[in-house]
């Protein structure tokens, strides 16, 4: 166990000490507080839009947009945009140590090959919740900083309003859930890595994987609804979910289970192709 | 002889009849001694497509007709009709004209009813009051066009220091067009998929907000 713990450290180490791993959060850290500037300055019309109907009647006191409101809509990013900086990672994690010529040197020391791949994988799922920490904290901090907090608009079989302190939670479960979508990628992007030998090949092939799993859980066409829950990223709109009322927990869970189950499958496939992996680096 | 009968009896009947104007002056006579009005709102909604949660916010009424809110976040408050004397003010301008007064009951109690024939927001909206006969307060205001009731504000209310305030506003109201039903983004509509409604959508237009007063402080 101790040993496992010094290769989740060393591994740790090796992930913070590449440029690459910084790009995520030095994207996440200008772009969204540039969003947030531009909405200050030249506001954002959602709300209105959707209640114009009872300007007529009512008087409307407070602003619905908001550093809640924006950070919610910038969720939808972690769709296709967001799972990039992960794979970027997660993809380098195996064929960057096959194209460095290091995996000898390292499976030399006395620890098995299924060690070396779990202290990898905490590693990168432990980067993946930071990355993803770190997009709720500047999206939510950078928000309320520069647009105020307030009532959360979303959409929720019509318009839903919640309260500050309701936002607030239902944010934490999202963000939480997100994690959990990412660390999914993240398993993915490990299993392609496992495979090749050169970290260009698991990073575009992850994020192939993605699209076309996003496209094709997003056409409406009868031959493919019973492909859906076969894709994983048929799933991955669960982060949304605690934005309803009352939250379905029931549809969370079985989201959940169903992206478990892949990442299991994912972790399974990357232990049987590492450990019967011939090392010539 | 009975000629002369007839018209004295006429000219008293007319006499003792109140005006329209005349009852709404005695209404915003009522008011006068309060300067200054701090009072708190519940504010419920029950609007189609749209769910929001209760929301208490503090009003400040400053005569004649100032009315400010405070409220922490997102609230709603209805144009018209949160205090119906203050509103009587805004209503009932000297180019006001009214419909001739007549009489009716509402809730068993009998009433005054009169219609204001001047325009208020459109060509063809008018607004009507009913005024309880024994209490003289505004027991329900009607907002309508030529073909619907647009609004209906219906009142109850509570004796705090010898004036009649609303305790509960019940505002029923008309949208021209529905609030739009939308589904939360998922990933088959990754930002959220939004019906509109067609302009003939006539259903899911009506909604219902009540406020419920409480903790007033006249003239403080």
């Amino acid at each position: 166990m101790f040993k496992l713990f010094i290769l989740i450290k060393v591994e740790l180490i090796k992930i913070f000490a590449k440029p690459r791993t910084y790009i995520g959060f030095i994207t996440v850290g200008v772009l969204i507080p540039l969003i947030m500037v531009l909405i200050r300055w030249f506001g954002f019309a959602l709300p209105e839009y959707y209640l114009r109907q009872l300007s007529q009647n009512f008087d409307m006191q407070g602003s619905l947009v908001n550093g809640y409101l924006v950070s919610y809509y910038l969720m939808s990013i972690l769709w296709i945009h967001f799972p990039f900086f992960i794979i970027l990672v997660a993809g380098d994690s195996f064929a960057g140590e096959d194209s460095h010529g290091t995996f000898r040197l390292l499976l030399t020391r006395p620890v098995s090959r299924i060690q070396v791949l779990t202290a990898k994988y905490i590693s990168t799922f432990i980067y993946t919740a930071t990355m993803v920490s770190f997009l709720g904290v500047i999206s939510l901090g950078s928000g309320n900083l520069l647009l105020g907090s307030g009532d959360l608009f979303v959409f929720d079989k019509g318009i839903l309003i919640l309260s500050q302190n309701e936002a607030v939670s239902r944010f934490l479960i999202a963000y939480s859930l997100a994690i959990f979508v990412q660390l999914v990628v993240a398993s993915l992007a490990i299993l392609l890595s496992t495979i090749s030998e050169n970290p260009v090949g698991p990073i575009v092939g992850s994020y192939a994987v993605i699209i076309v799993s996003i496209i094709l859980s997003m056409i409406k066409v009868d031959a493919l609804r019973g492909l859906h829950p076969y894709l994983f990223t048929s799933y991955f709109d669960v982060f949304f979910a605690p934005f309803a009322d009352p939250i379905p927990w029931k549809e969370i869970w079985g989201s959940v289970f169903a992206l478990f189950k892949f990442g299991v499958l994912f972790f399974i496939l990357s232990v049987i192709r590492f450990v019967r992996k011939d090392i010539t680096s | 002889m009975k000629r002369v009968l007839f018209l004295l009896i006429l000219s008293s009947l007319l006499l003792a009849q109140k005006g329209p104007k005349e009852i709404v002056e005695k209404i915003s006579d009522k008011y006068k001694t309060i300067e200054k009005m701090e009072m708190k709102v519940r504010i419920v909604a029950d609007i189609p497509n749209l769910r929001m949660p209760e929301k208490t916010i503090r009003l400040y009424y400053k005569a004649p007709d100032s009315l400010k809110m405070a409220a922490s976040g997102f609230a709603l408050l209805p144009k018209n009709g949160i205090l119906p004397f203050m509103d009587l003010g805004n209503f009932v301008g000297d180019s006001a004209s009214f419909d001739t007064i007549v009489t009716d009951t509402l809730n068993g109690k009998e009433m005054w009813v009169f219609t204001m024939s001047k325009p208020l927001t459109g060509p063809e909206e008018h607004i009507t009051f009913w005024v309880n006969k024994g209490s003289e307060i505004i027991e329900k205001i009607t907002i309508t066009n030529n073909k619907d009731i647009l609004s209906e504000i219906s009142f109850c209310y509570q004796n705090i220091d010898g004036f009649w305030l609303p305790d509960t506003t019940r505002f029923d109201f008309y949208m021209n067009r529905r609030i739009p039903y939308a589904l939360a983004p998922s990933i088959t509509n990754p930002f959220g998929s939004v019906d509109i409604g067609s302009k003939e959508d006539h259903f899911n237009n009506r909604g219902e907000v009540r406020l419920i007063f409480f903790d007033f402080r006249i003239n403080p």
